[in-house]
């Protein structure tokens, strides 16, 4: 399997981004569940909540350059580039492959009859 | 820096909108997030005042009974009801306790489901950039072509030179086959 790396990554990059959106909703979760209680900790509150300002900021910023990167390399046309020609011609190649060892078995069974005659 | 091509309208308006999709989502977690925080300090300072306030009636209540007042006319401590005048949420609001408390739990909900679904938005959102990502992020869709392509072409070139050894192998056994079939008596 290819390694399609350059797509992958910026893949990987959004996956990594969706999670960060899980991570963001749970903080909050966390800071108002914190709050309901009536005795609050009042460490875990900050601690959760830069963490989510941190987290909700660096989520604009890597969405933005993404959208960014969109504009810039989006043309508005259809890609119409394809490998057809190159599996073409592959296929051609294990077809010859799978004749000729359809042949050498022939060849190999008729060489055992007469073996056996 | 990269020039910016005239896009379609289409594309250009659609990229414009997610810009505008993620500020909007963005900065709805951020204020209900912050309202949020901003309501239950209040609460919890209007509840903080209110328990000083009560606390302080009950003192002097007690100080009244302990040092009884002398020759003030129209004072009746003993009459005096600890349940006066409360500072507190009614001072506020002019709604009462109960009311206010409703209030505030039902703006929290809203708060917490307006934060939920923005951030089911951004989801959305992310969705939407991978699909134009694979469809229009050109240099990688390039990428993967010419990948692919590579791949198929050795594939190939490794068939074509194993059934090139392979020939050569059995022309090598052929002629040997052939030298002793047309020596023989069955030819």
């Amino acid at each position: 399997m290819a390694t399609y790396s350059l797509a992958n990554e910026r893949l990987r990059a959004l996956e990594d981004i969706e999670r960060e959106i899980g991570a963001i909703l749970q903080n909050a979760g966390t800071v108002v569940l914190e709050l309901s209680k009536g005795k609050t900790n009042e460490r875990l509150l900050d601690r959760q909540a830069a963490a989510f300002t941190a987290s909700g900021q660096h989520l604009e910023a890597e969405l933005s350059a993404q959208i960014r990167f969109l504009t810039q390399v989006a043309t508005g046309q259809p890609h119409e580039g394809s490998s057809c020609s190159s599996r073409k011609d592959c296929q051609m190649a294990l077809r010859r492959v799978d004749y000729t060892r359809l042949k050498l078995s022939d060849v190999a069974r008729t060489c055992e009859q007469m073996l056996e005659n | 820096m990269a020039q910016q091509r005239a896009l379609p309208q289409s594309k250009e308006t659609l990229l414009q909108s997610y810009n505008k999709r993620l500020k909007d989502d963005i900065k709805s977690i951020m204020d209900n997030f912050t309202e949020i925080i901003k309501t239950a300090k209040e609460r919890v300072e209007l509840n903080l005042a209110k328990a000083l306030a009560d606390s302080a009636q009950v003192c002097r209540r007690y100080h009244r009974q302990l040092v009884p007042s002398v020759g003030i006319p129209g004072r009746d401590d003993s009459n005096h009801q600890l349940g006066g005048a409360e500072p507190g949420i009614e001072d506020e609001t002019q709604v009462s306790r109960a009311t206010q408390g409703e209030q505030d739990n039902y703006e929290m909900h809203v708060r917490a489901a307006n934060i939920v679904r923005a951030g089911e938005s951004l989801m959305k959102l992310v969705s939407d950039l991978k699909q134009f990502l694979i469809l229009n992020d050109f240099p990688s869709v390039n990428e993967a072509i010419d990948q692919r392509n590579q791949q198929l072409r050795a594939l190939q070139e490794e068939c074509d030179r194993k059934l090139i050894t392979l020939r050569d192998e059995i022309s090598i056994d052929l002629y040997e086959l052939e030298e002793e079939y047309y020596s023989s008596r069955y030819k």
